[in-house]
């Protein structure tokens, strides 16, 4: 048994760069970094939101610094963090999202594309609310 | 050997802790033939050229689990690498990442050992059944339930790949959480609260942050990384659930 040896085993540690290694590791942590812009952004909508509370003016004021350029690359980043996020999201979802019909495993295509489809309609939806106002 | 003979070169992990304190790597120039596979030549270095080389196989058709190894850097079963995926290039071959070495290409899985111990991976029945009144009865539906994670042979490249196991050797891991899913969905068993304490303990599926590569490398498509997270799924449901229905103490 392994356990009765005394032999010296090796350990070989993981290194701090462990997660540029391979191009399945690197993305993980993008992926997780995605959600630090989540959370900013969460804050910012909370902020928008006092901003309405403050009344007509301050809101004003507000709407029109998120036109400065800083705002608008903040706000893109954002867009595209939100983005791979959902995605990512949605390419793990067919492994927890395991319905059976008796024997039979509804396919991941339909599980992925209900997802996607949803996610088209609500956008339309927002885009033309968006538009509208 | 013939004149026109192609050759590969496999540049192999070497550790003699009785002989020397540092590992290093051997070079060793193998035939090559389409059909070959690592182990192959792995074999045939033990055999003709370097008899003191170290490593595990058995089955050699991939349903033993022995055999796993890093092949340039990858989690691989040696039985189903093929040279041919890697000719000219020279390959490389390191013990699975994660585990200690105990010699050569031979690692300690004691580890995955003790943890499928402490998840009771083995059938315990709802209610016991003697012999005489029979066999367990399943339909269809009840085995396509857990039959993909059923399929788990143990050879450990999930663990290898995983790099919250790398980081946090006390993470259960990948296949340990997956077969202790396919005992608690066997329509046969009923012991899923006696594994959920473990199951659901911060070194068990809350470690995991769905990383996946565990269930890229697995080369019997069980999918770890889902019984992972339908694990999270079900343990988060009776926690809610367990607050509108206590169960009382000891759960």
């Amino acid at each position: 048994m392994a356990t009765d040896t005394k032999v010296k085993e090796l350990i070989r540690p993981m290194p701090l760069d462990w997660w540029l290694k391979k191009p399945a590791y690197t993305q993980f942590m993008l992926r997780d970094a995605t959600s630090i812009v989540i959370a900013a952004y969460c804050v910012f909508l909370l902020v928008l939101l006092h901003r309405v509370n403050q009344g007509p003016e301050s809101f004003e004021a507000f709407y029109k610094s998120l036109q400065s350029p800083g705002s608008i690359l903040l706000h893109l980043i954002a867009l595209v963090a939100a983005t791979y996020h959902t995605i990512t999201f949605f390419g793990l979802v067919p492994h927890v999202l395991v319905l059976f019909r008796g024997e039979e495993r509804v396919p991941d295509g339909v599980i992925l594309g209900a997802h996607y489809g949803l996610w088209a309609v609500v956008s339309l939806i927002l885009i033309v609310i968006a538009l509208m106002v | 050997m013939n004149h026109g003979q192609k050759t590969v070169t496999l540049e192999v992990f070497r550790y003699l802790p009785d002989q020397e304190a540092q590992p290093r790597f051997q070079t060793y120039t193998v035939p090559y033939r389409e059909d070959w596979v690592v182990l192959d030549a792995l074999n045939h270095i033990k055999d003709h050229i370097d008899g003191t080389l170290s490593y595990r196989w058995s089955c050699r058709m991939g349903v033993c689990g022995s055999c796993g190894m890093m092949v340039n850097g990858e989690p691989k079963l040696t039985c189903a690498a093929f040279l041919k995926h890697y000719y000219p290039q020279p390959i490389r071959v390191e013990p699975l990442a994660n585990f200690p070495v105990l010699r050569d290409l031979v690692i300690n899985l004691d580890d995955f050992m003790h943890k499928m111990k402490e998840l009771k991976t083995w059938l315990i029945p709802k209610e016991p059944k003697a012999v005489s009144e029979g066999e367990h009865l399943q339909t269809p539906a009840q085995l396509a339930r857990y039959k993909q994670f059923s399929m788990c042979i143990n050879c450990m490249l999930c663990y290898a790949a995983c790099p919250v196991y790398g980081l946090e050797p006390r993470f259960l891991g990948p296949a340990a959480i997956a077969l202790a899913q396919r005992y608690n969905l066997d329509s046969r068993d009923g012991a899923r609260e006696e594994r959920a304490e473990v199951v659901a303990s911060s070194e068990g599926i809350w470690e995991c942050t769905f990383v996946g590569e565990c269930t890229k490398v697995c080369p019997k498509h069980v999918d770890p990384a889902g019984a992972i997270q339908q694990a999270k799924v079900q343990n988060t449901k009776e926690w809610w659930l367990s607050w509108v229905m206590p169960r009382g103490a000891g759960h």
